[in-house]
């Protein structure tokens, strides 16, 4: 009876531990300015996710009295209990002034909830809302112009390959990654003529499209298993379009074995260092001065919706307070492959500022996957056609009467 | 309290008198119920004490954490009507599971008949909302919300027949059928809304439906846009069917028979076979409203990647802990979605107001080790205060050890 009576008193007590109550706090500052980024993976995926946050933390260095609030991992399956609408009133009532949505999944709520909370600023990070004239006054887009990184990255992957197959690994299927997957093809295929003189029409290029901007067990298709898949079927250069990092670690592991293989990542400048010994380089978004300057003009006043496609720092890709894209080298490049990467970046370069002599792959005679015609013989693309990978993007009047876009004639994997 | 102990097999109440005073045997019988109904709450804040712990280990302080786990889920009206508005589905959906469980059966498949209830709850919007109504029926707003939920109601019990049809017509285990149509049923709503899939809308570049018209929209309250009363309706419905089987009809009887023995209650007359696809088939319905739910709610209004998101595994954890009683489900349900809620924004508050970077997986390890928790004190509620009379015949024994 004894024994009872004190493990129930020791149980009572717990309880009453957990319930005494507690005082209130937090305290909100004047002098801060506030901005909310909502991610859509983990802030550590060496990523997509990784590239906003350490731009967050960029803005946050660099301009005294700002301050990131950021909610990593925002999506149906990480975190059923909440939706963009409750996560942005949440930083709307810690004071966010400026919410920046990250990702093609918000686009269409980012949308809506903008109109809920007309007096904050929003920005969709690779949307095009802005661009068609549809989306409320306090939203905006921007996107860096990552078509030139994903062609070095071909670049890279064709003067390293012995087998002649290179191995995407695509998230899901829209205008966005249609054009990088098209794009890592154009600048495969020029290298692989140009520097190696092989020709190109060898060159075997394949894109699996995962379903999602990253593994989700039981929902999409697990990247590591499509990497190993590719890899045994005779694909020695993985690249990844995906969000995490599944390409370099897979490769990495096959080299360990013995395997000559390599791997390109992608978003996060840092990803080489999954397996630098058979990293070709990375192609990495570098947010941070957009951030700065969106935030510094929101706080100016002097913000205004704007769609902006923001292009590389062609004096020097890899300058962290200049270059939205950038490409940095891997350590399996010879200084061969440097060299000839150096030219070809050089060219892209003059071809980008309209120099004479300069390399413009959006050139065509270029078709699609269906054989209907994307460019003609010597015509050269328009922002907005390779944006939307369609040819009619010019003349629509909508999204809606855009052709959906469309791989190019020679990639294997679908469009649709 | 009755009814608690009625639906606990551990928590029996002390039959009459059978030898000593009277007045002992209430106090006996007393000192049985106590730590049967305390037991969950103990577990419970056992288990806050080492989230808690872990919280201290990483710096924040618990009791700041304690405050925050109120901030987002009770302390003010717009956070309980988000939290009633997750809950709900939540749960509908643990109702629907108090039946299979007690009847016997690991309806593991029900987060399966979620997603195929969001699907048919879409369906619906999109048969008579979209486009051309379906044989030209103008149903209007009310009547198109109707069939949304009839669409989801039957699609999800359909899904969980097949799995009671797996179990008796093709002998599958339904533990098995559930694990296999769950994986069906998510990767056909991703083929719906993915990759151009046939239910995105064209030149889209989210993984979802397009947002369901406005006709279409289930109304909110005024001052709460995310929250709508239909489903306040809807819930307190099914709480009272489920009673209602439980407590009142025969057939709530023949599903506790199967449960204890299922070959003795065929034995003594019970259709086993059709009880099991017709308490399978409730809880299909069930969990597909809780699915419509999920795509209807005012800030969703459109069919996700993923409509569930493991909405139907935490019911599942939500009715063990509540030792199927259908009068505990509301209470544990509620408290799992305040952790869910409350853990994110504990994650979030360190996060925003002391640069304290937490791990996004709290909320799952404070869930999982609640139900580790719970188990634990039902454990030491057994080892220390063994349930009197349980089985009629250890009678004596029980009294010569006391």
């Amino acid at each position: 009876m004894f024994r009872k009576l004190a493990v129930g008193l020791i149980l009572i007590a717990i309880v009453a531990g957990g319930l005494s109550t507690v005082t209130p706090q937090v305290a909100a500052q004047d002098d801060e300015f506030i901005f909310g980024v909502v991610l859509v993976g983990p802030r550590d995926d060496h990523g997509w996710s990784e590239a906003h946050y350490n731009a967050g933390l960029y803005v946050q260095d660099n301009l005294p009295g700002a301050r990131m609030i950021e909610l990593e991992s925002l999506n149906s399956a990480d975190r059923p209990e909440t939706t963009l609408d409750q996560v942005v009133q949440d930083m709307v009532d810690q004071g966010a002034e400026l919410i920046l949505t990250t990702s093609a999944d918000f686009e269409v709520d980012t949308t809506v909830v903008a109109e809920q909370y007309p007096d904050v600023t929003f920005v969709n990070v690779s949307g095009d809302d802005a661009l068609w004239g549809i989306a409320p006054e306090n939203l905006g887009n921007f996107m860096g112009q990552m078509e030139y990184g994903k062609m070095i990255a071909g670049c890279a992957a064709a003067l390293k390959t012995q087998t002649g197959q290179i191995g995407y690994i695509g998230p899901l299927i829209d205008p966005e990654t249609v054009r990088l997957t098209n794009s890592v093809y154009l600048g495969a295929r020029h290298c692989y003529e140009e520097y190696r003189g092989l020709n190109p029409d060898d060159l075997q290029f394949g894109v699996t499209w995962i379903g999602f901007w990253f593994n989700i067990p039981g929902v999409t298709l697990d990247p590591t298993e499509v990497a190993n898949n590719y890899l045994d079927s005779g694909v020695d250069v993985l690249i990844s379009g995906i969000d995490t990092t599944e390409a370099i670690v897979v490769a990495g592991q096959r080299a360990a074995e013995g395997a000559p293989v390599w791997a390109i990542p992608y978003d996060f400048e840092g990803a080489c260092s999954e397996a630098p010994d058979i990293c070709l380089g990375v192609p990495y978004f570098n947010w941070g001065p957009k951030y700065l300057e969106t935030v510094q003009a929101v706080q100016d006043g002097t913000w205004e919706a704007e769609w902006d496609w923001m292009a590389p720092d062609w004096s020097d890709i890899n300058n962290h307070d200049t270059s939205a894209v950038g490409f940095n080298y891997g350590d399996a490049l010879t200084e061969e492959e440097r060299a000839m990467l150096d030219e070809f970046i050089a060219a892209l370069a003059a071809g980008a500022q309209g120099e004479e002599g300069g390399l413009n792959l959006w050139t065509g005679p270029l078709n699609f996957q269906d054989g209907s015609v994307f460019l003609e013989e010597g015509e050269v693309a328009t922002e907005k056609q390779i944006w939307f990978q369609a040819s009619n993007a010019d003349e629509a009047a909508s999204p809606e009467e855009v052709t959906p876009q469309q791989l190019l004639e020679g990639v294997e994997g679908t469009s649709s | 309290m009755s009814t608690t102990e009625q639906s606990s097999p551990a928590s029996h109440p002390a039959k009459p008198a059978m030898n000593g005073a009277q007045g002992r045997m209430l106090w006996r019988s007393f000192l049985d119920l106590l730590p049967a109904m305390l037991a969950p709450f103990f577990g419970i804040a056992a288990a806050l004490g080492i989230i808690f712990g872990i919280l201290a280990w990483q710096g924040a302080d618990p009791q700041i954490a304690w405050d925050y786990l109120y901030q987002g889920t009770l302390a003010d009206a717009a956070k309980r009507a988000d939290l009633v508005a997750y809950w709900m589905p939540l749960a509908i959906t643990s109702f629907g599971l108090v039946l299979t469980y007690t009847a016997g059966l690991w309806n593991i498949g029900v987060e399966g008949q979620i997603v195929m209830g969001a699907i048919g709850a879409t369906w619906g919007v999109r048969l008579f909302a979209e486009g051309e109504p379906l044989l030209g029926l103008n149903l209007g707003h009310t009547g198109i919300l109707f069939m949304c939920f009839v669409l989801a109601a039957a699609s999800g019990a359909l899904w969980a027949a097949l799995v009671g049809f797996l179990k008796t017509r093709g002998g599958v285990n339904e533990i098995f059928g559930g694990v296999a149509l769950n994986f069906i049923a998510q990767t056909f709503n991703m083929y719906l809304v993915s990759n151009g899939g046939p239910w995105q809308p064209a030149g889209s570049r989210a993984t979802e439906t397009a947002r369901f018209p406005e006709i279409a929209r289930l109304d909110a309250f005024a001052e709460y846009r995310r929250l709508s009363p239909a489903t306040i309706y809807i819930t307190v419905g099914a709480m009272v069917l489920v009673f209602l089987i439980m407590y009142v009809s025969r057939w709530g009887l023949q599903l506790r028979a199967m449960g204890k023995n299922q070959r003795s209650a065929f034995l003594l007359g019970v259709r086993t076979e059709r009880n099991i696809v017709l308490s399978l088939a409730i809880c299909g319905a069930l969990a597909g409203i809780g699915g419509a739910y999920r795509v209807m709610t005012p800030d969703v209004s459109k069919l996700t990647a993923t409509p569930s998101g493991g909405v139907g595994f935490l019911a599942i954890l939500v009715v063990l802990l509540a030792s199927m009683s259908a009068v505990l489900v509301p209470f544990v349900s509620f408290v799992f979605a305040m952790l869910s809620k409350g853990g994110q924004r504990i994650e979030s508050g360190f996060q925003w107001d002391h640069d304290l970077l937490l791990d996004r997986s709290l909320v799952r390890v404070l869930q999982s080790t609640i139900v580790l928790m719970v188990v634990l004190a039902f454990g030491v509620r057994n080892r220390f205060f063994p349930p009197h009379r349980a089985q009629p015949d250890t009678d004596e024994d029980e009294v010569a050890r006391t």
